[in-house]
């Protein structure tokens, strides 16, 4: 809050100072454009509000709060098998099998990449960062290793060795990858195997010992990931349909005595590759949207509204600011922007569809191209966007293309009107209650939608019970139970008939109060209430910065701030919708502060502040005991 | 009131286009943000993302058409696995003027509705028969939802924003108009 306060103050200051504000026109930000090649600093600034699957997992920043989220939902493997897969993809990319030794060197840039990678993606996924650099430093041993012993050709010995202590350890995890094959498959691994013993048992022939020494680098990187999240007991077990699985483990054995090693290295690659989208494809399914609705999106969508750096095109970008940003133009008549946007809309929409799989159909898109084009450029056109001759000409030659490169032709447009809406209308946005409102939205979902407006109450979707005030019958009792736990001074004991009076009273002109039955069920709830966790709060600070006071403060309260705060408590589970319902509850609570008053007003004594308190809280808990069995009898 | 909703020009949306109307329920204005997403099936993945964060939905096909009737379904599903969990859907079946070209009846789309628990209506945007009743039944379902309780206008995303006039009583929803067909054109 602090951090947005200080930057809406800087904006306004040099708001203040920049007369260019309105006075920009589509000419000025044209000529940016004709005059020379526009500096990339304006024009391409990062979008960094993207809501793609790819996009998130592809930047380090929205990866850790995606990293964190996972965390909290327990899927923390499909996050880490991607990680694993990106860092054994970097790592095999980097390692060309013609040149073995030059390769150490670009696979340990490889390595750094990726760790960089990581190390930036936020000290949460510490733990992720280990695991993979784990997993980075076994595969550049071992291929150290190979190629040391290629260099020195002579550790016969050793290469024997070590072939068949991996064989110990393939064997192993064929056995385990076989689980989940059919009977086919498995007869052919098997035969495999057989084979490869049978070549193991031909010792003797350096060269293929040396084939067998170098692929482990990529096997046993493949296969620590297999065994990490592939096999059906391991703790990190991403759930892989069987066909994946399957190619997996066929390309994995194959690999093992293939011939050509780039071939195996590809099939293999293609295996993971094919996984890696199966996974991605599941977090966006399973989690995307909810992520996007988490607290943690909500807490990066926020450092991204109040940064210094924040463009138009972060707005333009992210749906939901659009929406305001929309009604923001709308709103704003005599400026006239909206053709802009709505232009920049589907304009942008337009180019979206080379993005698509399927073919593009050059007819299809040199209509949708026209339309745009009358609808905005035409000279008779009816909302026409006033772009010089130059651009209009250059948009009809990029619509008379006949290839797919027609789906560029807005492309110079939209550059325009994206930096010719930031400068006239940005900053007047920024500033404007509708940002304000979306900014403090994105607040309010980070504290999980906890901070309530002052008005607004909390139980509306819970089922509620209305309460009639205890009879006086039954008050009496309760008044009895008072004396009988004896937990009062006699001075209060005696003046009980004050309070029986007062709640006869309020029996009068109190109506059914719904009351969250939950919450009285269980006193304990109070204060596990999300709202109770974040402290017992009076007032809050709005978008402005204002202290807003959640309720008015009673003159002479102070003297009994703990009654106070347990009205409160009381008040908060109580539904305020009702104005009126408000309104009472603030006399009643006059009332009663007045008669506790009565206990304190006459001997100034510190004792007697306590007394009240205590009286205070027995009717809370009375209160609360006589609905619990209302509860339970009805 | 029909010219506002047929437009002159026949051009099909790209991607999306954007509207505003209020409209006026039991004494409360409220202005609908209305987003209207072109239907072909070749730009469904680019309008997705516009779903998020709508209160409610008309969900138009053609009742000439019966393969704009089929792809309901598709459309149905993006809307309720994108949007917020209580999004107000609206069938609408429109060009119910063309009863000669019909493919659809209406007693089968209206099965179809109660199936999968949408609201649904015949419109003409060409004579403006219900065009209008079609907004105002969803700008009351989603009231009504709010009064029982059922949406809660305060959770992010649920598309409903208050006014900060101090008559709290102007209600904007954000919504959708799918046009599976083209829209409300004639």
């Amino acid at each position: 809050m602090f951090k947005f306060l200080k930057n809406e103050n800087k904006k306004k200051i040099t708001d203040d100072n920049d007369p260019n504000d309105k006075t920009c026109t589509l000419e000025e930000v044209e000529n940016i454009f004709c005059d020379s090649e526009p500096d990339s600093e304006s024009v391409s600034s990062q979008i960094r509000l993207h809501r793609n699957i790819n996009d998130i997992l592809n930047d380090r920043t929205t990866l850790s709060f995606f990293i964190q989220y996972l965390e909290t939902k327990s899927s923390l493997s499909f996050v880490k098998f991607w990680l694993d897969l990106e860092a054994f993809k970097a790592l095999q990319n980097g390692h060309t099998p013609l040149l073995r030794l030059e390769s150490r060197s670009s696979n340990y840039n490889s390595k750094a990449e990726v760790k960089h990678l990581l190390s930036n993606s936020n000290d949460d996924c510490c733990e992720i960062n280990h695991d993979i650099e784990d997993c980075i430093s076994v595969s550049t041993t071992s291929f150290t290793e190979s190629n040391i012993d290629e260099t020195e050709e002579t550790a016969t010995n050793i290469c024997t060795d070590e072939v068949d202590h991996s064989k110990v350890v393939y064997n192993d995890d064929l056995e385990r990858m076989t689980q989940s094959l059919t009977d086919d498959e498995k007869s052919k691994i098997c035969e495999k195997n057989r084979k490869k013993e049978e070549e193991v048992a031909g010792v003797g022939d350096t060269e293929l010992n040396k084939k067998k020494k170098l692929q482990p680098s990529i096997l046993e990187d493949a296969l620590r990931i297999y065994r990490k999240y592939l096999v059906t007991d391991s703790v990190y077990q991403v759930e892989l349909p069987a066909e994946y699985l399957s190619k997996l483990s066929l390309a994995l054995c194959d690999s093992e005595e293939s011939e050509d090693k780039d071939e195996e290295k590809n099939t293999l690659l293609d295996a993971f590759e094919d996984a890696q989208k199966y996974v991605v494809d599941m977090m966006e399914k399973d989690f995307l949207s909810d992520f996007l609705e988490s607290s943690f999106y909500s807490k990066y969508t926020v450092d991204v509204l109040t940064s210094e750096s924040l463009s138009l095109r972060e707005i333009l970008y992210s749906e939901s600011a659009l929406f305001f940003f929309m009604e923001f133009l709308e709103q704003d008549k005599e400026n006239c922007k909206l053709p802009y946007l709505e232009f920049w809309l589907s304009a942008t929409n337009f180019q979206k569809q080379k993005n698509q799989h399927h073919e593009l159909d050059i007819q299809q898109l040199k209509s949708d191209a026209l339309v745009i084009y009358e609808k905005w450029f035409s000279l008779q056109a009816k909302t026409p966007l006033n772009f010089s001759n130059g651009i209009r000409t250059k948009v009809e030659e990029g619509i008379c293309t006949i290839d797919s490169s027609i789906t560029q032709c807005f492309d110079l447009p939209i550059k325009i009107v994206e930096i010719y809406l930031d400068r006239c209308c940005f900053k007047k946005f920024v500033k404007s209650q509708l940002f304000f409102k979306h900014l403090s939205e994105v607040i309010n979902k980070i504290d999980g939608n906890a901070v309530n407006k002052s008005n607004n109450g909390i139980i509306r979707r819970n089922s509620s019970l209305s309460l009639n005030f205890p009879t006086k019958s039954r008050h009496r009792r309760v008044n009895s139970d008072i004396v009988e736990k004896k937990t009062i001074p006699r001075s209060i004991s005696t003046q009980n008939t004050l309070l029986a009076g007062l709640d006869h009273k309020k029996n009068k002109n109190t109506t059914d109060l719904h009351i969250d039955s939950r919450q009285l069920a269980d006193p304990d709830l109070l204060w596990r209430r999300k709202s109770s966790v974040n402290g017992l709060f009076f007032g809050r600070v709005d978008a402005f910065g204002r202290y807003e006071r959640d309720f008015d403060l009673p003159s002479g309260s102070t003297s009994i701030p703990s009654s106070k705060s347990l009205f409160h408590l009381q008040r908060s589970s109580i539904d305020v919708d009702d104005p009126q319902t408000l309104l009472e509850l603030d006399s009643t609570q006059n009332r009663f502060k007045n008669a506790v008053r009565k206990f304190v007003h006459l001997p100034e004594d510190s004792v007697q502040q306590e007394i009240a308190w205590q009286v205070a809280a027995m009717i809370v808990k009375d209160v609360t005991n006589i609905t619990m069995h209302n509860n339970k009898s009805s | 009131m029909s010219e506002s909703y047929v437009k002159e020009d026949s051009s099909h949306t790209i991607g999306v286009e954007f509207g505003s109307r209020i409209v006026n329920v039991g004494g409360k204005a409220i202005k609908l943000q209305i987003w209207d997403t072109a239907g072909q099936e070749r730009v469904r993945s680019v309008t997705r993302s516009y779903y998020r964060g709508a209160a409610g939905a008309l969900l138009v096909y053609d009742t000439t058409s019966r393969e704009s009737f089929n792809t309901l379904s598709n459309w149905l599903n993006d809307t309720r696995t994108l949007a917020s969990p209580h999004i107000i859907i609206i069938l609408v079946g429109n060009k119910k003027d063309l009863e000669e070209a019909r493919e659809v009846t209406f007693l089968e789309a209206s099965n179809f509705a109660q199936e999968n628990d949408l609201i649904f209506l015949e419109t003409s945007a060409k004579t403006g028969e219900n065009v209008e009743e079609s907004f105002l039944k969803c700008a009351k379902t989603i009231l009504a939802k709010i009064e029982t309780g059922e949406i809660d206008p305060e959770t992010i995303g649920s598309g409903i924003q208050f006014s900060d006039q101090a008559i709290r009583n102007n209600i904007q929803n954000r919504q959708k108009q799918n046009s599976s067909c083209a829209g409300c054109r004639p």
